[in-house]
């Protein structure tokens, strides 16, 4: 991990904002330190000790090209240029620096030099595709806006080899449409997700960790008004010492709101997956309707998985349920494929990416999705134990 | 009617208008002297307590180790409770009724008072027979921190199954009790813990000898009585080769306005082939229904199975006191050895549960099974946090988890907090959780056919309570079902 304070003093002349109340919350950021075990939110993931842990996974190019995308490119922490197209407007970065009430953001707070900020109007036909790329640690601040009725496809493609720490703050106006895709396959990440929620609007996020020694995805979600939806689902393929945590924090405020959360993790090798889920249904919040799932595959021995979803319901006409199973790879499933004459590496391979696709499978768009399934495939022929004679 | 009984009930007729008529069948006071140390704890006060009860060297430095422990220790706080803090320095922390000091011989020399008090608890220290004279239950009746009455013990003797206060055990077995005392909840394994090692007062010991299945069910009743005594109960059950014990624990307590603070540990061993059936039926003071009053109940119940096949149930009906902190345990050490928890707990008005279970799974080819079914009505708080476990060397392991919320009324509260953790690669784990009301459709049709709301309530939770109500013995589960619809009184309409 970077010396934050030395960074800073680096780097202090070049950032924009108020660079006072930048060094009040490194202050803060460094009292607090970054987040040890002790704390409840990171009781399953030790930070310090993984980003000391060096990761050697290979980064995949995913060729989103039929998409014809609008592309962010932020090389080392700068972007590179900025997506022009009619109904994104995308303003300078502005950072004002303002302290939290957690490390993580404190430090992004103190040290995020750049980000995009970009207001979506209409229906954009073409996916936003935001890529962080390069070697160094790097602070990265993006402010997404979807004006009311606004339809759009977001990509978080990560395909940094260091250390990341991203906040999104994505406010959806009323009746808008997201559909968020994160893909990391490599190096250290702690993101957080601020998703405002505003009425009618939904949200879809499909996130695939397929590596990296540590990806921290963390998102908070508030459906401040009636008949704001959620779907989160998250699909991890771990090996090697793949550490993947999803911990969300969904939040219905409001009356007639819904969310619908799955996350499916392959675990081989001495992979870890964690998911804490916690559904907040607040007072007089009523008719809500919130679900939950989580499943992990677990291949080999020294694979641990770690769920905790949490339910915390103070309206009583509400439809609230969270269901986990964990169990290694099915082998009546298996017998029946070698049964049907696939082999004993195919037959596993079939199994692992039917898991996988059972997150894929909610991404509407068929070129994102056939994009996404191309790396899966990749990754699972190049990199697990169920390859073989397939 | 006695003159004695006549002024308890004016007592807990005046205490009951004072707290606004709340329903409480049990809110009665006996008025018996007592032999109370000052408040506070300190090292003299340790020392005191095990003087009094005439403890070996060992386990007075047990105790004086616990307290130093204890003095490092922080209150717990991440329990989803709200309650004033608690000052320890306020708190008596030994009394035992002052009729003890001549010792009686038999239940003849016994108070009178005390006698009526249990009656009134429905229990009879003779020999009774219950339901119908089917089975017979043997009853180590806690008063007040030290045990007054054991009876059935010759019977059980005969089958060489030792059932008896904790201080007899500490003078008659002090081999056994300092085998396993602490053994499964160490002294520093949590703050509440830690302080009841330190100062606890008396319990229940009960061993089982090898290959015996013990021929009646064994009952501790419990019942807090001196305003501002916390209740520090030790309870220790173990169960040898083979043995079979079901243990029974019931609860009630007289109406207070003060909070009184119980901190109880329990403690089971299974060993090789062993199973222990522990069953709870908690309906200690509540509060009244502005939360004023009522029985902290900060409990660490925790069972090891030790040895291969062993098994351990645990049952229990939480319907009582203003804030419960409780996670009744397995470790599930012994190869193929199997946990298992049923619990139903039910809050109303001001009251606040954190409760559930943790199950370790360490041996290989262990298995266990959780039920936990919590129902909130009033402005009342239920949390349900578990834990699963599977350790790396635990191959096979097999889990089950259902937690069910019931919401009655939209101004209380549910919470699900389970903690599931897998690292063996054969693990098979399921958890299941629904949070849910009693819908408008299902009270409707009941009261059609002629129930009124309340029954109608109680009918339709029963119900929901079916899966764990069934493991309970049966004169647990008669009890546990008429509680489970008074607990709900006023919760509706």
């Amino acid at each position: 991990m970077l010396d934050a304070q030395s960074y800073f003093d680096r780097i202090s002349g070049d950032l924009s904002g108020d660079v006072k109340a930048r060094a009040v919350a490194l202050a803060a950021a460094e009292a607090a330190g970054l987040p040890t075990r002790r704390q409840e939110a990171w009781h399953y993931t030790d930070v310090a000790r993984l980003l000391s842990k060096a990761t050697h996974d290979t980064l995949h190019n995913i060729d989103f090209a039929p998409l014809n995308p609008l592309m962010a490119v932020f090389d080392n922490g700068r972007l590179l240029a900025a997506p022009q197209a009619s109904g994104v407007a995308v303003s300078p970065f502005h950072h004002d620096g303002a302290t939290a009430d957690n490390a993580v953001l404190n430090y992004n707070a103190a040290l995020a030099q750049d980000g995009l900020t970009a207001e979506i109007s209409g229906d954009l036909a073409q996916p936003l595709i935001v890529t962080t790329q390069g070697d160094a640690p790097v602070h990265l601040h993006h402010k997404i806006t979807l004006a009311p009725q606004a339809k759009a496809v977001l990509v978080d493609n990560h395909m940094s080899r260091d250390y990341t720490n991203a906040r999104f703050d994505i406010a959806l106006g009323a009746g808008a449409e997201l559909t968020l895709i994160r893909v990391q396959q490599a190096g250290h990440q702690i993101g957080t997700s601020e998703i405002m929620l505003a009425e009618g609007a939904q949200i879809k996020t499909v996130a695939l960790v397929t590596g990296g020694a540590l990806a921290r995805h963390e998102a908070n979600v508030a459906f401040t008004a009636r008949g704001a939806h959620a779907e989160l689902h998250s699909a991890v393929l771990g090996r090697g010492e793949n550490h993947a945590d999803f911990t969300y924090l969904i939040d219905h405020q409001a009356a007639d709101t819904s969310s619908n959360t799955s996350a499916y993790n392959v675990l081989d090798a001495a992979a870890r997956g964690v998911f804490q889920g916690k559904i907040i249904v607040r007072k007089d919040a009523q008719h809500v309707d919130a679900q939950m799932q989580t499943r992990a595959m677990m291949l080999s021995e020294g694979a641990e998985m770690d769920a905790k979803p949490e339910l915390e319901i103070y309206a009583d006409d509400v439809a609230c349920a969270h269901g986990s199973a964990i169990g290694e790879l099915d082998k009546d499933a298996l017998f029946f494929l070698r049964s049907r004459g696939l082999g004993e590496a195919s037959a596993r391979y079939l199994l692992v990416a039917g898991f996988i696709e059972q997150v894929l499978a909610h991404i509407d768009n068929d070129a994102m999705a056939d994009a996404l399934r191309a790396l899966v495939a990749q990754k699972i022929a190049a990199q697990f134990s169920v390859q073989g004679d397939a | 009617m006695s003159e004695a009984k006549a002024s308890i009930d004016k007592d807990t007729v005046d205490q009951v208008a004072k707290f606004g008529g709340e329903h409480y069948k049990y809110g009665f006071t006996t008025e018996i002297d007592v032999d109370k140390i000052p408040n506070g704890l300190s090292e003299d006060i340790v020392r005191f307590i095990s003087a009094k009860k005439e403890e070996p060297q060992w386990l007075l430095d047990w105790r004086l180790d616990a307290y130093e422990r204890w003095k490092s220790m922080d209150e717990p706080d991440w329990a989803h409770v709200d309650y004033p803090k608690i000052d320890y320095q306020d708190l008596c922390y030994y009394a035992a009724p002052k009729s003890m000091e001549d010792g009686p011989k038999s239940l003849d020399e016994v108070n009178p008072q005390l006698l009526e008090t249990y009656s009134k608890l429905g229990i009879s220290l003779q020999e009774q027979e219950v339901l119908a004279g089917v089975k017979k239950i043997a009853v180590d009746a806690v008063f007040d921190s030290v045990s007054v009455g054991t009876t059935f013990r010759e019977e059980l003797a005969k089958d060489g199954v030792i059932f008896c206060s904790f201080s007899e055990a500490v003078q008659e077995h002090p081999e056994l009790v300092k085998k396993y005392l602490g053994s499964v909840v160490p002294k520093s394994d949590n703050y509440f813990a830690a302080l009841n090692s330190a100062v606890f007062s008396d319990g229940s010991f009960c061993y089982i000898p090898p290959g015996v299945k013990c021929p009646m069910e064994l009952s501790t009743y419990f019942r807090i009585n001196e305003a501002n005594t916390g209740q520090f109960e030790r309870t220790l059950v173990i169960a040898d080769k083979g043995a079979y014990v079901s243990y029974l624990e019931g609860c009630t307590a007289p109406m207070r306005d003060e909070n009184q603070l119980h901190a109880a540990v329990v403690e089971l061993v299974a060993l090789e082939d062993a199973e222990i059936k522990y069953s709870t039926v908690q309906n200690w003071y509540p509060g009244d229904k502005d939360g004023k009053g009522g029985i902290y109940n900060f409990v660490t119940k925790r069972g090891d199975c030790r040895e291969a096949r062993a098994r351990i149930s645990w049952t229990q009906v939480e319907t009582g006191s203003a804030v419960t902190w409780k996670y009744p345990s397995c470790i599930l050490r012994g190869d193929d050895s199997v946990g298992e928890f049923y619990s139903i707990a039910i809050s109303n008005n001001m009251q606040q549960v954190d409760s559930g279970t943790k199950m370790l799974h360490l041996g290989k080819n262990t298995s266990s099974r959780i039920i936990s079914k919590g129902i909130s009505a009033g402005r009342s708080s239920n949390a349900y946090r578990g834990q699963v476990n599977v350790h790396p060397k635990a191959a096979g392991a097999r889990n089950f988890t259902q937690c069910d919320s019931l919401l009655i009324g939209d101004k209380c509260a549910a919470h699900t907090v389970p903690y599931i953790e897998a690292k063996n690669l054969s693990a098979v784990l399921e958890h299941e959780a629904t949070t849910s009301k009693i819908s408008d459709d299902q009270l409707f049709f009941c009261q059609q056919r002629g129930l009124d709301p309340e029954e109608a309530v109680a009918l339709i939770v029963n119900g929901f309570c079916r899966d764990v109500l069934q493991h309970l013995p049966m004169e647990f589960a008669v009890e546990a079902q008429k509680l489970v619809g008074i607990s709900l009184e006023g919760s509706v309409g």
